[in-house]
């Protein structure tokens, strides 16, 4: 496993002051040739009035007195994006093959991918203990609790 | 339950000096005991797991109760309300993911001091704290009830305006390493409370064309993503560095006497979250979510050393728990009063109370005097039970959580998470804002912003927003509306403390220096003389 120790500073005021205004502007315009009543729209326009006068001033203060980060410190940086990318194909296939279907195989899959051992041992170590947990799970919601997971292909 | 043992039939309406005992009598029956033992139990393991909340609990368990006769399945609800407020301290101690919006405060210090191996110490403080909170609570219920309620009732528009703001002010305690992030993580949650339908005027705001974001953004998955998301990411991330997320705590004999010993050892801290919960318990409209960021961010300003706030100190489980598990009573001073539920979870009560017949009010002290006392001190009941659930029941779940590696935990939380959040209103939505805006929040905490103060902005959006609209059209019969924000002595009094707690982390090091300066001062002239 290569192991990721570089460390770099970023001036995260400034990144932070500029993401802030992208998040505004979107918001704001939402604004833009629509009507609302008065006081429907006073308390947001007050609220995004605060954000970019403090997202302004966080900018300022990037140059005056910066914030710097070190952004990269013993993280692998890859197994996070893998990880987000698993995370989101879970989500994705709930509707797809089912709620049980789904947990099972990505809760399988994330599992045994930042597990350290891949060998037989750690695969059927996981695939167990995720069978259990995830069966146990949706017992007590979906037949207690009568929650509605939804459905797929499969359960 | 009927007949010759069911307690409410036959003693409902009898006001005299023996209430008391004629309640305890109604209690000392085996089948109710193990309602309680059994309501505490429940309501714990609910609360343990992220997404399903104190309301959640009581709404979801309602129906067992149809059954029951009045104080059975009460008395029952109650000591799910309690334990269930309870229970979030485990996993925001264990997990870093509040059980309940209730034990968000908890996750600032407690899971600090899990990854330093004191899980077991700092259930053991949740548990003394909530214990004590909750008895607390109870009394207050029993004795001042009607007086409170009363000032509760004084609370308008305006007061909600400020008390929404006060709550903000907390920030300042939060992040106080660079306030300017904190202030703008607290208005970008009060912008995200704006999507979907105006409380006043109803338009919908930042849909984005989709109409499912006009429904808002839903604070539990968004609770959930904030806080749980970055560390399960934190986890994958450094899981080649580490076996297990939180180590084995150490084997201490009496680690629970020791902790509480120490607890107690807290009565100023105690004492003053206790206030600060039933006060929040008892507006209506303000939780538990409310209490234990409001006490946690005064025991931050009260302390000597408010640097160590945050890297594991027991005083901080101590005041959020304690002043959470005291808004449970707090909330029922105006539900049994008046009929006003305090929380959420007891307005679910008070659709329980109605369900037996029971009309919540001054009517339910007057007609139904020892069914009220039953149930109020039943709550003592609870409480107590609670201790001794959470003495075992705590220890196990360190112990579980410690044993388990990070390669199962960690996909573990993100299941829970998508339950948690999908069980909520069986949305998918909801599954893919609490995802999305985990990310988001991974992403912020990588730039230095805390989630706490987020998250907040989205706790206090909506009442912030209602009672600055609300109080702009009730000054519209005003010279000057604006004037109506100041002029109701509770608003002062609310404005004042905004003014205090905003300005104390810039105050107090100051304060600090000059006690210093004094300090040395007075050394030097008892060295020279």
């Amino acid at each position: 496993m290569k192991k990721i120790e570089s460390v770099r500073n970023i001036n995260t005021d400034r990144i932070s002051s500029i993401i802030m205004l992208i998040i505004v502007g979107t918001f704001a315009s939402q604004l833009i040739g629509r009507t609302f009543t008065q006081y429907g729209i006073l308390f947001p326009k007050v609220i995004l009035t605060i954000l970019v006068a403090l997202s302004i001033g966080l900018l300022i203060k990037s140059w005056v007195a910066p914030e710097l980060r070190e952004i990269s410190k013993e993280e692998n940086k890859i197994k996070i994006v893998v990880g987000i990318v698993i995370m989101i194909i879970w989500i994705w296939t709930i509707s797809l093959l089912g709620f049980l279907t789904s947990s099972i195989i990505w809760f399988a899959v994330l599992g045994f991918y930042i597990s350290e051992r891949k060998n037989l041992s750690s695969f059927l170590f996981i695939i167990s203990a995720v069978f259990c947990m995830t069966i146990l799970f949706w017992f007590i919601f979906h037949k207690i609790l009568l929650v509605p997971f939804p459905r797929g292909i499969f359960v | 339950m009927g007949g010759k043992n069911h307690p409410f039939s036959h003693r409902e309406g009898k006001m005299d000096g023996n209430i008391y005992i004629t309640a305890l009598t109604n209690l000392l029956n085996i089948k109710i005991l193990i309602l309680i033992f059994l309501g505490a139990a429940g309501g714990m393991v609910a609360g343990a797991l992220p997404g399903i909340t104190a309301t959640m609990s009581v709404a979801l368990l309602i129906p067992f109760t149809f059954t029951m006769d009045p104080i059975a399945g009460l008395v029952t609800l109650g000591a799910i309300y309690c334990g269930a407020i309870y229970g979030g301290c485990f996993s925001a101690i264990l997990i870093n993911t509040p059980g309940t919006p209730s034990s968000i405060g908890t996750c600032f210090d407690g899971f600090p001091m899990a990854k330093q191996g004191r899980a077991e110490e700092a259930i053991a403080g949740a548990t003394t704290a909530s214990v004590v909170g909750g008895i607390f609570g109870t009394f207050v219920l029993l004795f001042l009830s009607p007086f409170l309620a009363d000032q509760a009732l004084k609370f308008g528009p305006p007061e909600y305006f400020w008390l929404g703001i006060f709550g903000l002010t907390i920030i300042a305690s939060l992040t106080a390493k660079s306030i300017i992030k904190g202030l703008i993580g607290g208005m970008f949650g009060v912008l995200l409370s704006t999507i979907g339908i105006a409380p006043i005027g109803g338009d919908v705001r930042f849909s984005f064309g989709q109409p499912a974001l006009q429904g808002g953004v839903s604070l539990i998955p968004a609770l959930i993503g904030f806080f749980c998301i970055p560390e399960v990411l934190n986890m994958i991330g450094t899981a080649h560095k580490i076996t297990q997320r939180i180590p084995l705590s150490k084997k201490r004999k009496g680690v629970f006497l020791s902790t509480a010993a120490k607890v107690l050892k807290m009565p100023v801290t105690l004492l003053r979250s206790m206030i600060i919960g039933v006060i929040v318990g008892i507006i209506p409209g303000a939780g538990g979510n409310i209490a234990n960021l409001v006490a946690y961010n005064e025991t931050v300003r009260a302390s000597k050393h408010p640097e160590k706030f945050g890297t594991g100190m027991l005083e901080g489980v101590v005041s959020t728990e304690s002043a959470n598990n005291a808004e449970v009573e707090g909330s029922l001073v105006p539900l049994l009063t008046l009929g006003i539920p305090g929380a959420p979870p007891a307005a679910v009560l008070f659709g329980a109370l109605m369900l037996h017949g029971l009309r919540p009010g001054p009517e339910l002290f007057a007609v139904h005097t020892t069914f009220v006392y039953t149930f109020i001190i039943s709550l003592f009941f609870a409480n107590i039970m609670m201790l001794f659930i959470g003495i075992f029941g705590g220890r196990m779940m360190a112990r579980a959580i410690s044993a388990t590696p990070v390669k199962l935990l960690a996909p573990f939380i993100v299941f829970l998470c998508i339950i948690g959040s999908y069980a909520i209103r069986n949305q998918m939505l909801d599954v893919v804002t609490m995802f999305g805006l985990g990310l988001a929040g991974y992403g912020l905490k990588k730039l230095g912003f805390h989630p706490g103060p987020i998250v907040l902005g989205i706790i206090l959006g909506p009442i912030i927003e209602e009672g600055f609209v609300q109080s702009l059209l009730i000054g519209k019969a005003w010279t000057i509306p604006w004037t109506i924000f100041f002029v109701n002595p509770i608003s002062v009094i609310l404005i004042i403390l905004c003014i205090l707690s905003a300005s104390w982390p810039f105050v107090s090091p100051k304060i600090e220096k000059i006690r210093d300066n004094l300090a040395k001062a007075r050394r030097m002239k008892r060295s020279e003389s």
